[in-house]
């Protein structure tokens, strides 16, 4: 029984669909995601991640298919589908005259889980954000943002994070730190992770599977090792070409 | 309840605390204390007043037509253009927040402020009423001659009556922000169907269902017309807040959110 609940996806996306001023952005895409999984979702700009990620999150609806989150779909139950999601869709928003520790308190009134206080304290402290608390959103830089976009996401013990293109406007010394966080996080707090973007390299050493995206199309979907068997390449940026290549031809 | 409760209460402190209802504050002021300097440099001809303190707080309502109108449309603005073009619309919907339950705050929110804004309009009509005028002896609206607390409830009761109408307003701006971008287009496109709303009533057969006639004479017919009269206006507000608030909440559920 154990086992069976391990296999059940924790996101399950069927045959979705979405037309954005009569043109077809999403063409009736599939994939899912096992628990625990840290996974990209990778395409070039415009190729559709965005768009995919905003349905999951029901911000945009689609025109067909359906999304299952822990087996709730988000059509018929979205609010019971989403209560354990975390994420940071294009970029992290927050009410800039608040401070980081404010802002983190309207989000946990809002959850539909009970987010003690000392939590608030926990997750600015994960990502390193403690001493900045009390310092208006307004003064922080991009790269704080994330960070305090992933505090958010990690607020109501989600068991799904969900990032677009988390390391936008990040520095080296950021972007090693939310590398080494998130392994952290899906290691010891077993937190799934959907990673989109087109910053290759970074996620080379951080996805185990990826979806590649090219078109509104899924491309290529599974396990990293193995697609690079398949392909007979050594890194990701040449799967991901070899896949879009094998696309096009 | 709990979201309802939890975004309506930030919304509201937010204005409390906002720089535009400073503004407000001061433009409101600027007008009441012209007002009372006209009168007393013109007369009473010259002027909307009576001369009255006590009765000059409701005798300014109706002038303030245009100004509470921008206000209105610039305040639905910011709770929900500005909401969607700062991205923090998704602060909240990506939270377990419903659609109904984002949309419900949002008309309370307007409902509070339509409130809060006839407040403020009436408390600079006391100070500065009592400033130029005293208290004076006699209360007088339109055919209402009273005096005292009478005065106090006429003038309560039609700020209320008014704060109504505003409301509906806004709920209309609320609709309309959902096709629109910029609130200053919002702003601009509610100032301007207030100008052109007042030649729409002078239209006998049509003028007790124009919102524009409630936002100007509501508050005044309700002492001025028949009890029957004021049940049908208030009827037809109540038919736009269902109408409209359905209609609008039905549209924002549907809505893509490309933030």
């Amino acid at each position: 029984m154990v086992q069976e609940n391990n296999e059940k996806p924790i996101l399950e996306i069927k045959n979705l669909s979405k037309k954005i001023s009569g043109q077809t952005v999403i063409d009736h895409i599939h994939f899912s995601i096992q628990k625990g999984d840290i996974y990209g979702f990778l395409g070039p700009n415009g190729a559709g991640k965005t768009t995919t990620l905003r349905m999951i999150t029901r911000l945009i609806f689609p025109d067909s298919g359906d999304i299952f989150i822990d087996g709730h779909s988000i059509k018929n139950d979205s609010v019971l589908a989403l209560s354990r999601v975390g994420s940071i869709i294009e970029n992290p928003a927050f009410y800039l005259h608040l401070t980081a520790k404010q802002n983190l308190n309207l989000s946990a009134k809002l959850a539909a889980v009970n987010v003690p206080k000392t939590r608030i304290n926990e997750v600015l402290s994960i990502v390193d954000l403690k001493e900045a608390m009390d310092n208006k959103v307004k003064t922080f830089s991009l790269g704080m943002k994330q960070r305090l976009g992933i505090a958010n996401a990690l607020l109501c013990y989600p068991s799904l994070i969900i990032l677009d293109e988390p390391t936008n406007g990040v520095d080296p010394m950021g972007l090693r730190e939310m590398k080494t966080l998130i392994k952290h996080l899906a290691e010891k707090e077993k937190i799934t992770f959907l990673i989109s973007s087109h910053m290759l390299r970074e996620m080379e050493d951080l996805c185990h599977k990826a979806a590649f995206i090219q078109g509104g199309k899924i491309v290529e979907e599974g396990d990293i090792s193995e697609l690079s068997g398949v392909y007979q390449v050594t890194n990701l940026e040449d799967l991901f070409f070899a896949c879009i290549k094998e696309k096009l031809t | 309840m709990k979201n309802i409760w939890t975004l309506t209460s930030f919304e509201f402190k937010r204005t409390l605390t906002s720089k535009m209802l400073l503004v407000y504050t001061l433009i409101f002021t600027a007008m009441y204390v012209l007002t009372g300097i006209l009168f007393h440099v013109y007369g009473a001809d010259s002027t909307v007043v009576a001369g009255y303190g006590q009765s000059f707080p409701v005798e300014m309502l109706q002038s303030s037509l245009t100004f509470t109108a921008v206000f209105i449309a610039i305040y639905v603005g910011e709770v929900l253009i500005q909401e969607r073009n700062n991205g923090t619309i998704k602060f909240v919907l990506l939270r377990s927040v419903s659609r109904f339950q984002y949309y419900l705050s949002r008309i309370l929110s307007i409902l509070l402020f339509s409130l809060l804004l006839t407040s403020i309009m009436l408390f600079i009509g006391y100070v500065v009423g009592i400033s130029f005028f005293g208290w004076g002896d006699t209360f007088v609206f339109y055919s209402v001659v009273t005096s005292g607390w009478h005065g106090v409830g006429v003038t309560l009761l039609a700020g209320l009556a008014f704060g109504f109408a505003y409301f509906i307003f806004g709920l209309i701006a609320l609709l309309l922000s959902q096709f629109i971008q910029r609130i200053s287009t919002l702003a601009m496109l509610m100032g301007i169907s207030t100008l052109v709303g007042q030649y729409i009533i002078i239209y006998d057969q049509v003028k007790q269902y124009a919102i524009y006639e409630h936002l100007l004479f509501f508050h005044i017919n309700l002492f001025e017309k028949s009890f029957s009269y004021s049940v049908t206006s208030f009827g037809v507000l109540i038919a736009y807040l269902l109408v409209i608030g359905t209609a609008g909440y039905y549209l924002f559920k549907k809505q893509d959110l490309y933030v």
